[in-house]
């Protein structure tokens, strides 16, 4: 976990994923369009950072090498309603697609997408 | 004109007198009742032919002549009566005195009859030319007659009312009425002789006792003469129409013509009655015949009858409940008797049942008679038809039957009477079939009172014999549909059997198919899971890669709208990270295009089982993507020398993938994870391989390894585990001749044994599968 930037008036934007390549490209990113973003490669991390930093938005995978993405959600709408969560997953699972949309996720997006697709999708849940 | 009636009815009773005499006399010239019948027929016919010489002699001398041998006949009259009369009745022992007074008297009485002190004279008296004129010693022969002639006849009466038997009875009774009548009609000759103005013309009654007589031989087989009795009756019957022509015509002669013709009338009146006599002679016959037939000999003209309606019945029938119906229905109808029934012999139970009844109650039913019973004894020894009254008749001669030829035989005739009360039966008639008594024919009393006449049983015998063969045929027939009809209902059934038989196979066939097909449903399931599962993990793995590479692209492509002067080589770096991704994908590609390559499906092949667990690894990975498993420590101990061992790759890769998830399942939550499969040739037999997949999960009961391979059986929550997993590998590993086993300590963790054959030609392991990328 690292923290990137510090601004009252900038978005928070947190990213829990354990692929690297992804991590990387979408913090870069966003860097360049003015967030505030905070990194996370397990689900222990990620649900940390939202306690701690209480992010305007999440990019959460599902496939977490400690505990399941779905856990993060559920804790991080219990403890940060207003966080606007975008779930992602490679893994093709409609019952994992239903849970993510049961336990509140404001959006769902399926690998692979490009930056061009999440910077819309996190435009819309911000202008909400 | 009553002179010659008298006349000729005289020569009519002589006739009749003395043929019934000499046929009486013939049929057994030493018997006692014979010859005093003899005596006594011969006396009246003496009397009666004494009557007609005597009317017809003109002369007084040979009148007189005549009159004394009428009277010799008349003398011997009552003592033959008397001494018949006693014999008949059996008291003659009793009364041997009495015979012999009355011998005497009848000896004194012949002598005196040539005398004038018996018969003075003859002299012209009302009616008659002649008529003998009473002795001195007339009058005591007249009280004589008649205290005879009464004595006999009281003995005869008393006798009809105290018979032992109803038929003794009826036959006394028949003789007493038939000699009182004759006796009644004679003895009106004896007015004229104290010129009492009555004429002697009843004499024709005395015919009346030889009818009378007659037919109680007939009827009552007296004695055995039928057929010359009725010759007789013809025979006099006849002459009596002779007479009775000549009779009328003499008086209607008289009456007119005579008058007015000289001519002798007597003459003409007999040529007269001789042609009506010769014109109407057949017919007149044939009617005597007839009535004889159809009054005296009743009977046996219907028995002829019966017996031929009867056997045309019978011989029509099959079935024997109507054959039976048949014999009971005729004989209740043509025997006029109140009841009938048949009692027919059970082999089986040795009793004779009471099969078909007709006027019987239902209790009787289920009548049944031992073959021992002294009924049974009885008919089946005497082989006759048995009457109730005879029964009688014998219990009062001491218990004693005698047999024709025989020493008379003892039997209890007091049960034989309560058997036949029992039975309401009033005469019983059996039946036999060959020499064994098969039936009996019960009848019950005549709706009419009498009794059965000899004849009757006699009929009924024949009939009850031609009836065994017809019952017996019939008895047959029955068994015969009967036999036919269980065959039928075996052959119905074996049908049914054969129907279930065939019916059964085909159910088997149909459900080995059905097993057939979920056993190929059950691996394509598996197929399918493991296929779905391994599509999961591959989208995961090449999605991740792929979505760099598109946010990488779509990088550039923001980088080129904020500067359209960018640089190819300020975005190097980029194409670095998609050359990288790019190469992730390939690595994924390759990983699965090996597998599938290796899995030739239905083949058994000498296979290392090193490689085989080797390549099984990186599905194991695939498969247990979600499952969290990186950091398990998975060690292979399989030594270089053990043989290949013979399978399919596809299927063993199945089986250790299975074994593989299910520990992983089983360590899960566990600090430490650890795997480790250890192979070695089986010390006893040495063609096998045995491989031991130890890891140190949670372990499972005694009870969960006792079902652990069944279909269907799982611990696992509902979605994770189908419980198709183990039972799929025990049914692989029987498939290719192997077996597996378990033992698991709870807590510590569980080891699955595993066993297959080895290859023959076999060599050491070699080669080293890819390794697919782990976690």
């Amino acid at each position: 976990m690292e923290k990137v930037g510090e601004s009252v008036a900038v978005t928070k934007l947190l990213i829990v994923d354990d692929e690297e390549g992804i991590v990387e490209e979408v913090k870069d990113f966003f860097l360049e369009e003015g967030f505030e973003v905070a990194t996370a490669d397990t689900g222990k991390g990620g649900m940390d950072c939202i306690k701690t930093m209480k992010p305007d938005i999440v990019l959460l995978d599902i496939k977490l090498p400690d505990i399941s993405g779905l856990q993060v959600l559920k804790m991080c709408k219990e403890i940060s309603p207003n966080t606007k969560v975008i779930v992602n997953t490679g893994y093709v699972d409609q019952s994992i697609i239903d849970e993510a949309e049961k336990l509140g996720r404001d959006a769902f997006l399926q690998k692979p997408f490009n930056l061009l697709l999440l910077k819309e999708e996190v435009d819309r849940l911000l202008a909400l | 004109m009553i002179q010659l009636f008298c006349g000729w009815t005289g020569l009519i009773n002589f006739l009749a007198c003395a043929t019934l005499a000499l046929i009486v006399l013939f049929k057994n010239r030493r018997g006692k009742i014979n010859l005093i019948f003899a005596l006594w027929s011969f006396s009246v016919a003496f009397w009666s032919l004494g009557y007609f010489a005597w009317l017809f002699t003109p002369e007084h001398e040979a009148a007189l002549l005549w009159s004394r041998v009428l009277m010799g006949g008349a003398i011997v009259i009552p003592t033959a009566y008397l001494h018949f009369a006693l014999v008949y009745l059996n008291l003659d022992n009793k009364h041997r005195l009495l015979i012999a007074i009355s011998y005497v008297f009848m000896g004194v009485y012949l002598i005196l009859n040539f005398t004038p002190l018996f018969i003075q004279s003859v002299e012209p008296r009302h009616w008659f030319q002649w008529w003998p004129v009473p002795g001195p010693l007339y009058h005591p022969f007249q009280i004589f007659f008649i205290i005879a002639v009464a004595y006999a006849q009281f003995l005869l009466f008393r006798r009809s009312q105290t018979a032992g038997t109803e038929v003794e009875r009826k036959q006394f009774r028949i003789v007493a009425w038939g000699t009182f009548i004759g006796y009644l009609g004679g003895s009106t000759n004896f007015f004229l002789w104290y010129n009492i103005p009555v004429p002697p013309v009843f004499n024709f009654l005395v015919t009346c006792y030889v009818a009378f007589v007659a037919y109680a031989i007939v009827y009552y087989k007296l004695w055995d003469i039928e057929f010359i009795i009725r010759k007789t009756i013809v025979f006099t019957g006849i002459l009596g129409l002779f007479l009775f022509a000549f009779l009328c015509s003499t008086y209607i002669l008289n009456l007119f013509i005579s008058k007015y013709v000289g001519i002798q009338s007597d003459n003409i009146a007999a040529l007269i009655a001789f042609a009506i006599g010769i014109v109407s002679y057949r017919s007149v016959e044939a009617f005597l015949i007839n009535l004889t037939d159809r009054y005296l000999f009743q009977k046996k003209y219907d028995y002829q009858k019966f017996l031929k309606d009867a056997t045309r019945g019978i011989s029509k029938i099959e079935s024997l409940g109507h054959l039976l119906n048949l014999v009971v229905h005729f004989i209740t109808m043509k025997m006029r008797v109140k009841c009938a029934a048949v009692l027919t012999r059970n082999k089986d139970t040795a009793e004779f049942c009471l099969v078909y009844q007709r006027g019987f109650d239902k209790r009787y039913l289920d009548y049944r008679l031992k073959d021992m019973d002294p009924l049974i004894l009885y008919l089946a020894r005497e082989k006759e038809g048995v009457e109730l009254e005879h029964i009688k008749g014998y219990i009062g001669a001491g218990n004693r039957k005698t047999v024709k030829g025989e020493s008379p035989h003892v039997y209890d005739f007091h049960a034989i009477k309560s058997r036949m009360e029992e039975l309401r039966a009033a005469c019983l008639v059996p039946s036999f079939l060959g020499k064994e008594l098969r039936n009996i024919l019960v009848l019950g009393e005549k709706k009419s009172g009498n009794f059965f006449s000899t004849g009757d049983i006699n009929v009924l015998f024949t009939l009850a014999q031609e009836s065994a063969i017809a019952i017996e045929n019939a008895r047959l027939y029955d068994e015969a549909i009967k036999k036919t009809q269980e065959l039928g209902e075996i052959n119905s059934q074996l049908e049914y059997a054969k129907n279930l038989l065939v019916k059964a196979l085909r159910d088997t066939e149909v459900a080995n198919k059905q097993l057939q097909d979920t056993q190929a449903q059950l691996i394509h399931e598996q197929k399918m899971a493991t296929l779905g599962r391994l599509a999961a993990s591959v989208g995961h793995e090449v999605n991740n890669p792929l979505t760099i590479l598109s946010m990488n692209v779509s990088r550039v492509l923001l980088k080129f709208r904020k500067n359209s002067d960018l640089k190819v080589g300020e975005i190097l770096d980029t194409f670095d990270k998609m050359e990288q991704n790019i190469g992730r994908i390939k690595a994924v590609v390759n990983t699965l295009t090996g597998l599938l390559k290796k899995s030739e499906k239905g083949k058994f092949e000498p296979l290392s089982l090193k490689l085989i667990l080797e390549e099984t690894l990186p599905l194991v990975q695939f498969q247990t993507y979600l499952d969290n498993l990186t950091g398990t420590e998975v060690e292979f101990d399989v030594p270089g020398h053990l043989p290949l061992v013979r399978g399919d790759l596809e299927r063993l890769q199945e089986v250790f993938l299975n074994l593989f998830i299910n520990a992983y399942h089983a360590m899960e939550g566990k600090r430490k994870r650890r795997i480790r499969v250890h192979a070695e040739e089986e010390p006893e037999q040495a063609h096998m391989v045995l491989i031991h997949f130890e890891d140190n999960g949670c372990g499972m009961t005694e009870e969960v390894m006792k079902k652990i391979f069944n279909y269907s059986f799982t611990t696992k929550p509902p979605g994770r585990g189908s419980g198709m997993g183990l039972y799929m590998c025990k049914y692989i590993l029987e498939l290719h001749g192997g077996d597996i086993k378990v033992s698991s300590k709870i807590g510590q963790g569980t080891t699955f044994t595993l066993s297959l054959p080895a290859c023959s030609d076999t060599a050491a392991t070699k080669g080293e599968g890819q390794q697919a990328k782990s976690g």
